[in-house]
């Protein structure tokens, strides 16, 4: 058996890994790339934890995760699309209004 | 079986990390599937095959693949400059590497679960999980699953009408 | 064993229904008409369908219904917020329309966007199982992002969508965390079993739970803009078409505070140090919104660093946590939803052609016709009711509020919320100065207009928004009875 406690060691450290992306990195669609990595690793946390409890709540919890996932994708791709046709750049330190 | 978890675990960590340091944005998606990959892995390893398949077909076959259609159709560069470090940032990164330290103290120091359900992986393997999660889906969570479509829905209008190339 | 869920488990969600299917509605006849006179019936048809879903949300009221294995509850406390909403979404409906005429932002799908927002903030209020809150959330949040970044021909818009979504799907990341670090403990992601799990093991013992609560703070944080998570709101606030600022400073963020009682004001125990973070939280919160409100040009950002501070004044009664504070908080989620809209409201409106956005753009805007002196007047009205005078509904709110916090011995706190009220006379009454004691500049004079169907509307809607602030403050009783009695009853 893989100790549960790993697993969740994992999953904080692909946690981090996310939150230090969108702190540090300055280019938007990168910045979004660690936010999918965040939830990720909240997939995977969920997953040792129904794994330990032998219950099937956080198996069900992903499914809507990744259908979230998917949705806030979809639309932050569209979102980022037009904000390129309009300013040429997606550097967030180049945006007159977006400040970090 | 440990030996291959610790193996695509330390993969994953990596890859994930090349998400943070490459310039290019298109190593960094790739490397972000080669950790959605790794996760997979890890997924089946902890009897999830169902997960597993829906985390490849999903994140790497829709979602990411999304990615890497917007970073070729705007012709994205590498970034000429990777980090820009101010205060704030750095005492961003102290506090999240501090979270970080901190709850890896916690779940060393042993971890009181909640009480047991009745899943365990021999009742999943002998009654097929899939059929488990889809009775769930349409017994007790029936809600959730319909209300969801909403918000599909709505990303599907916002996606078309954010998206569209000009006005009508 | 398998169960289903029956037709019966529908009632407690009638009003959702009547929602989603009026939006649906509203797409439909948005695809069979490409002519003008088509928007008008979009935001009729759907300010309609607002209505039906309150007249059934007050059928609803004392039924006490609970559906699909208690995961949803219409109990008293829910269906009030619930009202709080769709009354929001009225005005906003009835301010959207002028504006998106003006501005040219011509999508009909704006008005479905915002009854799904609503169905979703219902749905987050009326669940007691964090995947649904979840849910609810995030239909809510991605359609304020669509509709924050709706004129698409705006850079600010754009932007302020984009950023919007970033610390919005960031702030998830937490939240989502949180819950599965509750998970782990509880072994359930329903709030009751939560609770009494918690009760009877206690919150510290086990530093999953204390560790995946702080992290829900940190979400539901980001989604009402608590300091130090608020960084967000000046920029997405004033980015946003007016409208949906007005609309999201309102109910959004009433929403969010009916998430955050749920969660964490119905039973959860807490220790002495919990409070004491919270209670430096609060301060924070109102006097950062409070100062940096003080120093704003643009009356759209004051108003929203004055969103923060009011979000501090709700925190009081968090921090404080008694059946009055939480019936003080159900009272200011309505007063503030009513003057927020209506003020918001005001800059959403044109003058001769123009959008009035600065302290400049306003001097004098008593003096320059008569739709400009009505829209001033009510732009007092707005004003005094956020600073708290006597007579308007936001004073009744503040009052129960402080009254509460110092019933359960927050002092302290009430002394420092008293003078951040204090502060924020000056920045309240200096649009009054603006607008009636000086002349106007000279660019502002000239211009004559008629005044269009669309902002007649528009301001007739705002004129029975004043009117509710006034009314709810001269007779609060029935509504604080009201919402006395749904604290009483707030069930799992």
């Amino acid at each position: 058996m893989i100790p549960t406690q790993h697993v969740l060691i994992l999953s904080a450290v692909l946690f981090t890994t996310g939150v230090l992306g969108v702190m540090l990195r300055r280019n938007v669609i990168v910045i979004f790339m660690s936010i999918e990595l965040m939830l990720n690793a909240v997939n995977l946390s969920f997953v040792a934890f129904a794994r330990a409890l032998d219950s099937m709540t956080g198996i069900i919890f992903i499914f809507f995760i990744i259908v979230v996932a998917a949705a806030e994708a979809v639309v932050g791709l569209s979102i980022i699309l037009s904000i390129y046709r309009n300013q040429k750049t997606l550097n967030v330190d180049e945006f007159n209004w977006l400040k970090w | 079986m440990l030996f291959t978890f610790y193996l695509f675990a330390v993969i994953a960590v990596a890859s994930s990390l090349g998400v943070l340091i490459c310039r290019n944005p298109i190593y960094s998606a790739m490397s972000l599937v080669c950790t959605f990959f790794c996760l997979g892995v890890i997924y089946i390893l902890l009897n999830e095959e169902f997960v597993a398949v829906i985390q490849i077909l999903v994140y790497a076959g829709a979602i990411l693949v999304l990615f890497l259609f917007v970073i070729m159709l705007l012709n994205i560069t590498p970034d000429g400059e990777l980090f820009r470090l101010n205060i704030p940032k750095v005492i961003g990164i102290g506090i999240t590497i501090g979270f970080l330290a901190q709850i890896i103290g916690l779940f060393l120091s042993g971890l009181q679960y909640g009480p047991k359900d009745i899943y365990t992986v021999e009742k999943l393997t002998e009654e097929g999980s899939i059929a488990v999660i889809g009775r769930l889906l349409y017994g007790e969570y029936v809600l959730p699953f319909e209300v969801v479509s909403l918000l599909l829905l709505v990303a599907v209008i916002g996606a078309v009408i954010i998206g569209k190339r000009r006005l009508d | 064993m398998i169960t289903f869920a029956t037709v019966s488990d529908l009632m407690p969600i009638i009003p959702e229904l009547i929602l989603t299917f009026v939006a649906i509605l509203v797409l439909i006849v948005d695809l069979v008409g490409t002519q003008t006179k088509y928007r008008i019936t979009a935001a009729v048809l759907s300010i309609f369908g607002l209505c039906i879903a309150i007249v059934a949300e007050i059928q609803l009221f004392g039924e006490n219904y609970t559906g699909f294995f208690n995961t949803v509850v219409a109990d008293e406390y829910s269906i009030l917020f619930e009202i709080i909403y769709m009354i929001t979404g009225i005005i906003t409906i009835m301010i959207s329309w002028h504006y998106i005429a003006e501005n040219k932002m011509n999508f009909r799908e704006y008005y479905a966007l915002i009854l799904f927002a609503i169905i979703g903030m219902m749905f987050m209020t009326s669940s007691t199982d964090l995947l649904l809150i979840f849910i609810g959330l995030e239909i809510m949040s991605i359609s304020s992002y669509i509709l924050v970044g709706m004129m698409r021909q705006s850079v600010k818009s754009n932007e302020a969508a984009l950023k919007y979504l970033m610390l919005g799907a960031f702030s998830t990341g937490f939240l989502l965390y949180g819950i599965s670090l509750l998970y782990g403990a509880t072994a359930s992601t329903k709030l009751p079993e939560i609770v009494s799990h918690l009760q009877e093991h206690g919150v510290f013992n086990n530093p999953l739970t204390g560790f995946g609560l702080a992290l829900l703070v940190i979400g539901v944080g980001f989604k009402v803009a608590i300091v130090p998570f608020h960084m967000w709101t000046p920029d997405v606030y004033s980015g946003a078409p007016t409208p949906v600022t007005a609309f999201m400073s309102a109910a959004a963020k009433a929403a969010g505070f009916a998430m955050l009682i749920r969660i964490f004001l119905t039973g959860i125990p807490y220790a002495e140090r919990w409070d004491n973070l919270m209670w430096l939280i609060t301060v924070l919160t109102m006097t950062v919104g409070n100062v940096m409100a003080l120093k704003q040009i643009s009356i759209k950002r004051m108003l929203a660093y004055s969103s923060i501070a009011h979000a501090g004044y709700v925190m009081v009664a968090v921090v404080a946590g008694s059946e009055a504070a939480i019936s003080g908080i159900i009272f200011y989620s309505l007063a503030y939803a009513l003057m927020g809209v209506g003020a918001f409201g005001v800059l959403s409106i044109q003058s001769k052609g123009r959008t009035l956005e600065t302290y400049d753009d306003f001097t004098g805007y008593a003096s320059q016709g008569p739709k400009e002196q009505v829209m001033a007047f009510l732009m007092s009205i707005f004003m005094l009711s956020l600073l708290g005078l006597p007579l308007t509904a936001g004073f009744v709110g503040k009052f129960q509020i402080f009254y509460a916090a110092l019933d359960a011995g927050w002092v302290w706190l009430t002394v420092i919320a008293a003078m951040n009220s204090v502060i924020s006379l000056f920045y309240y009454l200096r649009v009054i100065v603006c607008m009636y004691m000086k002349d106007p500049l000279d660019s502002a004079v000239d211009g004559n207009e008629q005044p269009t169907f669309s902002s007649v509307f528009a301001i007739s809607g705002l004129l029975g928004t004043a009117i509710a602030v006034l009314y709810l403050g001269v007779f609060p009783n029935r509504f604080v009875e009201l919402a006395q009695l749904s604290v009483k009853t707030i069930s799992f």
